[in-house]
């Protein structure tokens, strides 16, 4: 027992993630990003969607592996000849496979990543020994990899291996091209766990300390450079795969691509700073912002807006890179795995409310409009409308059909979404998502084994339970159907109904209990409906009364994000077809609400010192839920029916490379509500309860040090944070003016209300102690 | 043995000298050259390795007739000879010479067995000219090697200027009409452009950063140079507001990069992408044309940089003179001022020169804003050399740059070098360059042999110390 503790210390030091504070900003960055341009066209997680953003991104995100080990061995050597030794590999594959040679994929693989440490060996010898500055053999390597692309493939052609081509077609997640991508991750974390990855980051960070400790920098740097040769190999096929052909000049361009997503990703180009997960978001933030410029129309401009913010991305990123002992200090004691996977819950919860959400349609209002403006409502929504797999809307008609595959196997940015398809990845991907949340639970059961989390474990498996055979989908019962769960030959049924395993969205409490069929159904939806308000009620309770030791509070915590867990598979089964939108308990508000929740907590996570054990993160999440809940209503209800027809969900272009965009326009996001919330008073009154819960959460997560010297250093984060949470509320439909009004109340006041939140505490502490002080007398 | 090796090896060596020279003037003859040429390429040849002969004949015998010769060379060294001496010498002092200069040997055997190998392949390469152009060259080679031992400081400048030499030496002999006027004139013409690219990249090189952003500057006052011309805004006016937005941007970069100084690098990429953006974007405001401007370029913008230009009638385009001009003034600011030396003080030592209450932050953003001028300087002289506004104007100079500046021998971490070192690396690269072309290169194989070219030129004096001489 004794050894097995030892052996977990010493792993949990070496795995201690103290140091990889830099990876918040890109964290932020990449979570910022990725919620926007979800706002901005869904179709990124459609099943195509995600499958064309890996195989864009693996060629860089690998080119970004191979850059870091040369990073990370410091002399401020980046290797630029990464692009061009690329597009080598890539010819010389081509046409010795043209030749006749290469025909089997392992000689294929076995030649590509030989060149790739050949070319690094040859690299690293030169820097070893020849000692000329790592950047100016990399600008060598860089012209005469160039001129010798041309000469070996004079312009673009060749046809890539029959096995490789279908690699790249990127319409689906799980292909080759991610299992290699996975691969290559493994391969790069088993890296950083070996005492070479220790001396690799200290030679880069200090060569002489290195030198002088015992390091054999020489070794070190020539293994660092042959591991960075396999990654650009790996890169090089790849982006065989995507190309699939030949091309001596598009390789060329990955040298600026890998260099932006190695900063983007928060390394260190001084060297011995850097790793797998920074240059995955680095390249993941790249074609985010790709994908982002792409859904606006600038004709012309496109290519010189992209530049700009590419440039402006660049500069940005490096110039935050300033803040990071700022952001280190502030987040001292937060994990940076805490932080993702909150972001990432935020991500999780937009792809949500992209995909899934719906304009809310009065059926009244739907028919009083048509009659009185049928001629505008059917030029919005001319064409046949259509639900595709993913739940998005695609309009089909003459001028902006979907779906015409300009550019197979063209550029970079032409390469990807050409169709929908029809394949189950998105699914998938979905129950992958719900199984990791049970695994979750299954594993809070394991490690806090209590009567309470046993009792709730039970319940949410009751109720799962009953939705998976939720009666009315007797007839469809996929499960029972052979054929249709095949899913080769009947992929689109399972797509358009297995969400409705999990529906909470025909809920119709107790309505049905006189049919005994659906006796289990309509007890399991009142089980989740008591469960979903006693738990929140007690938790809201509980977290709010001070008496209550942390046990039980943890507890409740605990209780809550496995209703939470609930709520997440309830919201991704929502899967709104029009005709049922208003039988919805869970619609656009839910998911609004959440979303702008999870950011608030996100943005005051900062303030408070805590690792994951700490759970007064969780309660300020709680809190936040029912502050947004206020404002989102507030803000929501600026939608006139009668006058505006056009809705809320922009039409989407499936074709990320389509010529002309113009027939497409992205208006201001409308919705509408009931009309009991459209008065004056109800907006004054919620603002309010929003700028009061504001500041309680906040007075919470000062930890009660409420003052405004311990207010001052924090300032810029709520500054930053306002300014991250206005873009979101305006993009979902929240006038600018009222957000404005919020924050200029709300933050200003925050220091007041604090102090006398201070001085009431201090009253109470110091009346219990006189209380006491009387009783012992 | 010591004596009659001695001999013994000059006489080879005269022999050889006199063979050579007279297979030159056969092979002269052979290729029907001027018979004033084939006699005194003929000279030339066996002096030269009549010279180098004696050199390393005289180096490889005893030590006693060596100190005679060499009173240069250390004591120490000496001693060291003395005491090893006797018994290797008898035995076989050509392998141990050889083994004293393995490096050298080696390099040579190289070099002929790259040029046997070349022969072979490629077809007409094997000719009088070519083989009497690389006798000569191994000649200057080893001539310039045994002229290097004499000098001591300015070592890299002394390499830079024969490797100049000897690159100008293959270029004349190897390609008709090299050493016409026109030739020379635009060569040089294309080295101003080069050059007065440079000047900025040599200043922030001396600090210890590299500027990327030149190309994309070039390229972009380009574009707004001749899209101001076509506004109607009176040329000097338009140039005047370029060069100022010039400026400008190299402010924006020191600005931005002085608290990131070790990723100044990819900053001024990311601020080059956005000027680049940003003209492109006003620029095709309002026109048709994406990236492209067509117009008429004034007489005078044109007389400045076109081969034809002429200054004050002489028939030397006036870029050449602004380049000189402006490299004297360069090399006497970095020289004779105290802000040049300041400026190496801080490349030196960051410390040392705060100590002296050298303003860091000041020469950083100067030595920026110099890049971001010159770079929309020679944006404006391209103007008048293409006569049409090109945002890609610039792209070649994204790696020339930085390739000038570590050819000619200024350090990329700063302090040592300087625009004089630079001027030697623009004209070594305008020759190569030349001589590529003259070859009949295609552009590609230019690139190829550029970038094999550029390691052992800088190995040749821009290695870096040991770690071990580093702690």
């Amino acid at each position: 027992m004794e050894l097995i503790k030892k052996i977990k210390k010493t792993y949990r030091s070496s795995t201690d993630h103290s140091a990889n504070k830099y990876l918040m900003v890109p964290i932020f960055i990449f979570f910022a990003l990725l919620i926007f341009a979800l706002i901005r066209s869904p179709i990124l997680i459609s099943s195509s969607g995600i499958g064309s953003a890996i195989i864009l991104t693996s060629p860089l995100i690998l080119a970004t592996y191979s850059l870091t080990f040369i990073v990370m061995a410091g002399r401020g050597g980046v290797d630029l000849s990464i692009g061009p030794f690329m597009g080598f590999i890539n010819v010389s594959c081509i046409q010795l496979f043209a030749a006749g040679y290469l025909q089997s994929p392992v000689t294929f693989f076995v030649y590509a990543i030989f060149m790739g440490m050949l070319y690094q060996l040859f690299f690293a010898l030169v820097v070893c020994f020849v000692r000329v500055s790592p950047i100016i053999v990399s600008l060598a390597g860089y012209l005469a990899f160039v001129g010798m692309n041309i000469v070996i493939l004079p312009r673009p052609g060749g046809i890539a291996p029959d096995w490789l081509i279908p690699w790249g077609e990127g319409f689906t997640i799980f292909n080759e091209i991610f299992l290699l991508m996975i691969l290559a991750t493994i391969l790069f974390y088993m890296i950083t766990h070996t005492a070479f990855w220790g001396h690799l980051k200290l030679m880069g960070s200090d060569e002489r300390a290195a030198f002088t400790s015992g390091v054999k920098i020489n070794w070190v740097r020539i293994v660092a450079h042959l591991i960075a040769g396999i990654f650009a190999a790996l890169s090089a096929i790849t982006f065989t795969a995507l190309i699939g052909s030949g091309d001596p000049l598009q390789g060329t361009k990955y040298t600026l691509l890998g260099i932006t997503a190695l900063v983007l990703g928060g390394a260190s180009l001084a060297g011995g700073r850097g790793g797998a997960f920074g240059a995955i978001l680095g390249a993941g933030t790249l074609y985010l912002i790709n994908f982002i410029l792409v859904t606006f129309n600038f004709g012309r401009l496109q290519s010189f807006i992209s530049d700009l913010s590419y440039g402006a991305v660049l500069v940005l990123a490096l110039l935050v890179s300033l803040f990071l002992p700022a952001v280190q200090r502030v987040t001292k004691g937060l994990s940076v795995i805490v932080f993702f996977i909150l972001m990432s819950f935020a991500g999780l919860f937009a792809v949500i409310h992209g995909v899934y959400d719906q304009p809310i349609i009065d059926e009244a209002a739907l028919a009083l409009e048509k009659a009185e403006a049928v001629k505008v409502y059917e030029d919005t929504s001319k064409g046949e409308r259509k639900i595709d797999a993913t739940g998005n809307i695609i309009v089909e008609d003459g001028s902006s059909t979907t779906g015409e595959g300009s550019s197979q196997g063209g550029s970079l940015a032409g390469h990807g979404i050409t169709q929908f398809t029809e394949t189950p990845g998105t699914i998938v991907l979905y129950i992958i998502l719900g199984l990791a949340l049970l695994a979750g639970l299954l594993y809070l059961l394991t490690k806090h084994r209590s009567p309470s989390i046993i009792s709730f474990v039970v319940i949410v498996v009751v109720m799962i339970v009953g939705l998976i055979f939720d009666p009315d989908d007797k007839k469809e019962n996929l499960l029972k159907n052979d054929n249709q769960i095949n899913l080769q030959s009947n992929q689109s049924s399972i797509e358009t109904f297995s969400p409705q395993y999990f529906s909470l969205e025909k809920i119709d409490f107790l309505s049905d209990i006189s049919s005994p069929a659906s006796l289990l159904t309509s007890t399991s939806y009142t089980i989740i409906l008591a469960a979903g308000i006693i738990l929140l009620v007690s938790l809201i309770v509980i977290a709010m009364l001070p008496q209550f030791t942390v046990r039980a509070k943890s507890t409740a915590i605990l209780l809550f994000l496995a209703a939470l867990s609930v709520i997440i598979l309830g919201g991704i089964s929502y899967n709104n077809l029009i005709g049922e939108v208003d039988s919805s308990t869970f619609g656009i508000q839910g998911y609004g609400v959440i979303l702008v929740g999870l950011l608030l907590f996100v943005i005051t996570a900062p303030f408070v010192h805590s690792k994951i054990k700490n759970l007064t993160n969780v309660y300020i999440f709680g809190f936040s839920i029912l502050a947004i809940l206020a404002v989102y209503f507030v803000g929501g209800n600026t939608f006139n029916v009668e006058t505006d027809v056009s809705f809320y969900q922009p039409q989407i272009i499936s074709d990320i490379n389509v010529g002309d965009l113009s027939a497409v326009t992205y208006g201001e996001p409308k919705r509408f509500f009931g009309e009991s919330l459209t008065s004056g008073y109800a907006q004054f009154a919620y603002s309010i309860l929003f700028v009061f819960l504001f500041q309680f959460f906040t007075f919470i997560a000062m930890d009660h040090k409420n003052n405004y010297k311990s207010f001052s250093p924090l300032i810029y984060i709520v500054i930053a944070a306002s300014l991250l949470w206005s873009v979101i509320f305006y993009s979902i439909g929240y006038s600018f003016y009222k957000i404005l009004i919020v924050y200029v109340v709300g933050i200003p006041i925050t220091p007041l209300v604090w102090q006398f939140m201070g001085v009431y505490v201090e009253k109470l502490s110091r009346d219990q102690q006189l209380s006491q002080w009387e009783e012992i007398k | 043995m010591k004596k009659s090796a001695f001999i013994f090896f000059k006489g080879l060596g005269l022999l050889f000298a006199v063979l050579c020279g007279i297979g030159t003037a056969i092979l002269g003859w052979y290729d029907g050259a001027d018979w004033i040429n084939i006699v005194s390429y003929s000279l030339a040849v066996s002096a030269l390795i009549l010279w180098g002969w004696y050199h390393f004949s005289i180096r490889w015998i005893h030590g006693d007739l060596k100190q005679d010769i060499f009173s240069q060379i250390s004591k120490k060294e000496n001693i060291d000879n003395k005491e090893l001496a006797p018994e290797d010498y008898e035995e076989n002092f050509l392998l141990k010479n050889i083994r004293q200069n393995r490096w050298v040997v080696s390099a040579f055997i190289l070099m002929i067995t790259i040029f046997i190998f070349i022969s072979f392949i490629a077809d007409g390469f094997f000719s009088g000219r070519t083989l009497v152009s690389f006798i000569i060259f191994i000649a200057f080679i080893i001539f310039m090697g045994v002229i290097g031992q004499y000098v001591r400081g300015q070592k890299s400048v002394f390499i830079g200027i024969s490797v100049l030499i000897g690159l100008f030496i293959i270029g004349s002999l190897t390609i008709p009409g090299f050493l016409s006027l026109l030739n020379m004139k635009s060569m040089l013409v294309f080295a101003a452009f080069l050059g007065i690219a440079t000047v900025g990249q040599t200043f922030v090189a001396l600090l210890g950063g590299l500027d990327l952003s030149i190309p994309f500057v070039i390229g972009s006052s380009n574009v707004a140079l001749m899209s101001l011309i076509t506004k109607g805004v009176p040329p000097w006016l338009a140039l005047v507001a370029v060069l100022i937005l010039g400026l400008l941007i190299g402010l924006v970069n020191g600005v931005l990069s002085f608290r990131l100084q070790g990723q100044a690098i990819i900053l001024t990429l990311g601020v080059g992408f956005m000027v680049k953006g940003g003209v492109q974007i006003l620029v095709s405001m309002g026109t048709f044309s994406a990236g492209t401007v067509f117009g008429v370029v004034p007489e005078w913008m044109r007389n400045l940089a076109s081969m034809g230009g002429k200054t004050v009638g002489l028939p030397i385009p006036p870029v050449i003179i602004i380049w000189i001009v402006i490299s004297i003034a360069v090399i006497v600011a970095l020289r004779f001022t105290s802000w040049g030396r300041h400026l190496y003080a801080l490349g030196g030592n960051r410390l040392s020169s705060a100590r002296l209450s050298i303003s860091e932050k000041g020469y950083w953003i100067g030595a920026y804003m110099i890049s971001g001028f010159f770079s929309a300087l020679t944006g404006a002289l391209l103007l008048g050399w293409s006569g049409g506004g090109y945002v890609g104007a610039g792209d070649i100079y994204l790696f020339t740059t930085i390739a000038a500046v570590v050819v000619g021998g200024t350090s990329l971490l700063g302090g040592s070098g300087g625009y004089g070192l630079s001027i030697l690396g623009v004209l070594i690269l305008q020759i190569i360059t030349s001589v590529l072309i003259g070859w009949g290169l295609s552009w590609e194989a230019q690139q190829f042999i550029l970038g094999l070219l550029i390691i052992p030129m800088v190995a040749l004096y821009a290695r870096s110390p040991h770690i071990r001489s580093q702690i």
